[in-house]
């Protein structure tokens, strides 16, 4: 790096503006933490206190405390209540999330790429039409085809099924179409010509020489994939009719019921259960992550 | 490379339960015998909630289910009603949905329930066991269309410490507007900088819950003649001057500050339960929410205040079972039904709602159990000639928002009582002709 | 390059994954939408035909103007103002500091908080007494707003609420920072260009077109806004129904009031919108949005 070194004093603000507004971005899922490990009663205080009753003591000059108190009843009463509780099958709810993720994974990853290759390298007459329509339809509410779509699915007999929320991940999805299509755009023409005149088919090209070089373009439509799996609410809503086989996410909308019966701190404690392994995912991913961005450089 | 290796330890740790959780994880239990017809009941309740009915459903697929070779298949699901719909406009809607007695006008004008008058007269369901309110929640253009099942009605609760601080008798709560207003005045409480720390009521939109427009009625007005409505009648002028002149007498700015402070009634936000609201207009499960957040706060409940002392106004509403056209297993749904509608049955669920009975004469022990000590003002209420429950209009849910706005107006000092009412008029009178030509159209096209 | 043509079968073929999904999925139901905002259609009976009346009536409706008026402000404040944060966070979380992976995990948490908890968590942090935003300000002497109670106090909360969840865009800011060469930085500082004049003439041309693309994505989502005003303001919409958006107003026609050719008008409408700004968008960032060649 040829960069200059920047002087201590840059390096301290650029350290206290990261603190600032990672605290700023962080404080609210530092509530949703708090509130998780408080007493019901306690949520109504105010002003309301960030940090729990139960785990305040651990902050005294006696550390001897901070392990006692978590393993008092009252402290993880409210996890302990998600987990028993019989409208919050967590490990059921998880693994029907993981199903759909996987079942889709693979399809929304493949097609995209296959039809991402169609559109940046092969010259067919129409590609810019089509492939106009196609960032277009990222642009349709959704409300628009909802009854369609119902109806639709009710004719496949897909509804009350996990088939509405995976299948058409295999037609891949325009938003990573265009992602993958900018990376193939940005790879040497020449690395394939080469390979043509060598005798190489065009599905090898792709199979052989593209794929395997978009490897961290791919991870980022499969990180994205996860994410919009995870949080998807609308889909499951629609099509899913029994509880057995819900999403975290639409399980989560059903913990709070309709006359807020069910105690904040377990609603924390069950979004708290549910963010968990997607920072976890984030924190492992990121370089990645943002490498892979980078590689696509999306650009129109 | 350090970074490596713990994010290998990172992945295992995403990776391993994942894989458990497909290997090993629970799976869906879908034990449904195949020698049996099977009824498929969707129900808005989950949770806590749906624990007593699940267990009237157990109960009846071993008892009279195994008898008449009918399988009851309960489902929660969320936004229920969102879901019959699209089920039934789709023409695979379930046996029996639990629905909201708000929109059985509204489905049932379109022609998507099914009419119950003649299957409830060969199940032996009769109207006389119920009280007529609620009876009458699942009647519409003298058809019968759903059936009770947890009912309630709206009362008022009020904070006897801050009565007492207030100098006013926890004893005897208000009974008139003319004492509520009076009440209301003497418990708001101000801070130095005219700020309102307590509130003795309000009418705000998001805080009256889910009936800001059920206000007028209290004031003895009728806004829904059956045809039109009806809101620039001197009850509801009435009605409005009324909020606009007690929010003007403690302070109309003051008072949007403090509601501004909180969206919702929900649960643990509700201001109530901070003690920092005095009186509340609420149904039998707010004692639920008060042993959950506020376990130790010394309140009262009574009839909700009306321009007149004598009468007993009260919104009633019902949760409603019905029967969606298109279902499969009409008669099977019946029979199960008519398994819920057991006095027994039906009073344990509504017990476990923390809700009131449905049956004219409650079982004993309905009150003796009952988790809200104040189940007998509720139940009493509900018995008032000057109940009221939602309008029966197919355009009611168009309406609700109206009368919202309207409210909303007074409420914000946007608008004078009269002109408030004059455009929410409007826009009924809009709202219920374009929906009379779309009707007539469509029955002319036939 | 050369000037190879493929033929179309060969296009068709390789695109198929896409488009077989597209005309079954998306163009099916979307046609169906399209004839049914001709209809009278309640849902539950079949529509019937009615001509252009839907989008006669939309004309006329004053609550139409309301939520179009309500959309379109949230989205001329929001999207510049979301645009400066997500750069300005990327410049940020650029710098190479120890522990940058957690800075950024912390900046993109927010896309992942599930919306019941980002609506309770919010309300509590808008509460003018007790809130931690009121408190802060009360901290310099001055007095918050009653966030939730005027229609700017609501617009202000949603646009910090948009802010905070920038994350995602944020991660593709980063990514087209990484892009700009190291080399344009160093010719520029030897021509003794100040900080802001790199940031003028290097980095802001460097990201422009991803700028673009993030502005067109956000134009997308503001005009679908719809769950965020609802966990927080309920079915209230905020003062003066100040929170009521496009989307919900669509969502009320189609399945509150069972007007669903209504909503089908009002969605095709909305599809116009999108597409026209859209283009706007591109018209006017042609000139400004630098492609660095090859």
């Amino acid at each position: 790096m040829a960069r200059p070194s920047p002087s201590r004093i840059t390096r301290l603000a650029t350290y206290a503006a990261l603190v600032a507004v990672a605290f700023a971005y962080m404080f609210p899922l530092l509530w949703m933490l708090s509130v998780s490990f408080k007493q019901p009663a306690e949520i109504m205080e105010t002003p309301p206190r960030l940090l729990p009753r139960a785990l305040t003591p651990s902050l005294s000059l006696d550390p001897s405390s901070f392990p006692a108190s978590l393993t008092q009843p009252e402290t993880l009463a409210a996890y302990r209540a998600v987990f028993r509780s019989e409208s919050f099958d967590f490990p059921l709810y998880a693994r029907n999330t993981l199903i759909i993720a996987l079942l889709s994974l693979i399809g929304m990853v493949l097609s995209s790429a296959i039809a991402a290759y169609g559109f940046a390298r092969i010259r067919f007459p129409g590609r810019n039409v089509l492939f106009a329509i196609c960032l277009a339809t990222m642009m349709i509410p959704f409300p628009v085809i909802m009854v369609p779509t119902y109806i639709l699915f009710k004719w496949l007999g897909w509804i009350g099924t996990f088939k509405p929320l995976w299948i058409p991940a295999w037609f891949g999805s325009a938003f990573n179409i265009f992602l993958l299509r900018q990376f193939f755009m940005g790879v040497p023409r020449e690395l394939e010509e080469s390979a043509a005149i060598d005798g190489c088919s065009r599905w090898n090209c792709f199979w052989r020489i593209m794929l395997p070089l978009a490897k961290p373009a791919l991870a980022v439509v499969a990180l994205f994939h996860c994410l919009a799996v995870w949080n998807d609410l609308v889909g499951p809503l629609i099509f899913l009719s029994h509880q057995e086989q819900f999403t975290l996410a639409l399980g989560l909308q059903f913990l709070q019921s309709r006359s807020g019966d069910t105690p904040w701190n377990q609603l924390m404690a069950a979004s708290t259960l549910i963010v968990l392994p997607i920072i976890l995912l984030f924190v492992i991913a990121q370089r990645t992550f943002i490498r892979g961005i980078a590689t696509t450089g999306i650009k129109g | 490379m350090m970074i490596r290796s713990s994010t290998i330890l990172l992945a295992a740790t995403l990776v391993l339960p994942a894989i458990g959780l497909l290997t090993f994880g629970p799976r869906g239990r879908a034990t449904v015998p195949t020698d049996r017809v099977i009824v498929r009941y969707w129900e808005k309740w989950a949770g806590i909630e749906a624990v007593p009915v699940r267990r009237i459903v157990d109960d009846f697929n071993d008892t009279v289910g195994a008898r008449h070779g009918i399988w009851v298949e309960y489902n929660s699901i969320s936004d229920v009603d969102k879901r019959t719909l699209l089920a039934t406009a789709g023409g695979d809607p379930p046996d029996i949905a639990g629905l909201f007695d708000h929109i059985v006008a509204q489905l049932a004008d379109q022609n998507a329930l099914l009419p119950l008058d003649s299957l409830a007269a060969e199940f032996d369901i009769r109207s006389d066991a119920f009280k007529p309110v609620w009876w009458q929640t699942g009647v519409f253009n003298d058809r019968l269309y759903a059936l009770p099942s947890s009912p309630f009605t709206i009362a008022l609760y009020y904070n006897r410490r801050l009565f007492r601080e207030a100098g006013l008798d926890p004893d005897s709560p208000p009974r008139t507007i003319a004492e509520l207003t009076d009440a209301i005045r003497r418990l708001t409480r101000y801070d130095e900088h005219g700020a309102i720390t307590q509130a003795g009521f309000t009418v705000s939109p998001s805080m009256l819950g889910w009936w800001p427009w059920a206000w007028p009625f209290f004031f003895d007005a009728r806004p829904w003649d059956g045809r039109r409505f009806l809101v620039e009648s001197p009850q509801i002028i009435d009605a409005l001057n009324w909020v606009r002149d007690w929010r003007s007498t403690v302070g109309l700015n003051p008072m949007l500050a403090f509601e501004g402070s909180f969206q919702t009634i929900e649960g643990a936000q509700n201001p109530f339960l901070g003690e920092r609201l005095a009186m509340v207009f609420q149904g039998p499960w707010m004692t639920n929410w008060i042993q959950t957040y506020a376990p130790h706060l010394d309140y009262g409940v009574a009839p909700f205040p009306s321009s007149d002392a004598a009468r007993h106004h009260t919104f009633a509403s019902a949760d409603v079972f019905v029967i969606p056209r298109g279902a499969r297993r009409p008669r099977e749904a019946m029979r199960f039904l008519q398994y819920m509608m057991q006095q027994d049955v039906l009073e344990s669920l509504c017990k476990a709602h923390c809700k009131v009975s449905p049956f004219r004469r409650p079982q004993d022990d309905f009150f003796r159990d009952h988790p809200n000590p104040h189940i007998r003002t509720f139940d009493a209420l509900a018995e008032s000639p000057d109940a009221f429950s939602v309008p029966k209009s197919a355009c009611w849910a168009q309406a609700k928002d109206i009368t919202q706005v309207m409210l909303e107006s007074v409420n914000r000092g946007i608008a004078t009582p009269q002109q408030a009412a004059a455009i929410a008029q409007r826009k009924l009178d809009a709202a219920v002709d374009d929906y009379r030509v779309a009707r007539a159209r469509r029955e002319g096209g036939r | 390059m050369s000037a190879h043509r493929d033929s179309l079968s060969a296009g068709l073929l390789w695109t198929a994954p896409w488009w077989i999904g597209f005309l079954l999925f998306l163009a099916l139901p979307l046609g169906m939408s399209l004839y049914i905002s001709f209809c009278d259609y309640p849902i539950l009976q079949p529509p019937v035909w009615i001509g252009a009346e839907n989008y006669a009536a939309l004309a006329r409706d004053p609550v139409f103007y309301q939520v179009l008026w309500n959309t379109a402000l949230f989205a001329i404040v929001s999207i510049p103002i979301c645009t400066a944060v997500a750069v300005g966070l990327a410049m940020l979380l650029n710098q190479q500091v120890r522990g940058q992976a957690f800075f950024r995990a912390c900046i993109f948490v927010p896309n992942i908080v599930p919306l019941v908890a980002t609506g309770i968590v919010w309300l509590w942090m808008l509460n003018p007494q007790h809130g931690l935003i009121n408190q802060t300000i009360a901290a310099f002497g001055a007095r918050g707003p009653n966030w939730l109670d005027t229609p700017l106090g609501v617009l202000a909360s949603l646009v910090m609420i948009s802010v905070w969840s920038v994350g995602s865009g944020v991660v593709v800011y980063l990514a087209g920072l990484q892009e700009i060469p190291e080399e344009l930085y160093e010719a520029a500082r030897l021509d003794g260009a100040s900080r802001p004049r790199q940031f003028y003439h290097v980095t802001l041309p460097g990201i422009s077109p991803i700028i673009l693309f993030n502005v067109i994505v956000a134009i997308i989502g503001t005009w679908q806004i719809f769950a965020l005003p609802f966990v927080l303001l309920k079915m209230t919409a905020g003062p003066e129904r100040s929170a009521y958006f496009y989307t919900s107003y669509l969502y009320d026609n189609a399945f509150r009031y069972l007007k669903m050719g209504y909503a089908s008008a009002m969605a095709w409408v909305q599809l116009l919108i999108i597409l026209a700004l859209t283009a706007l968008v591109f018209w006017s960032g042609r000139r400004a949005v630098h492609y660095r060649a090859g």
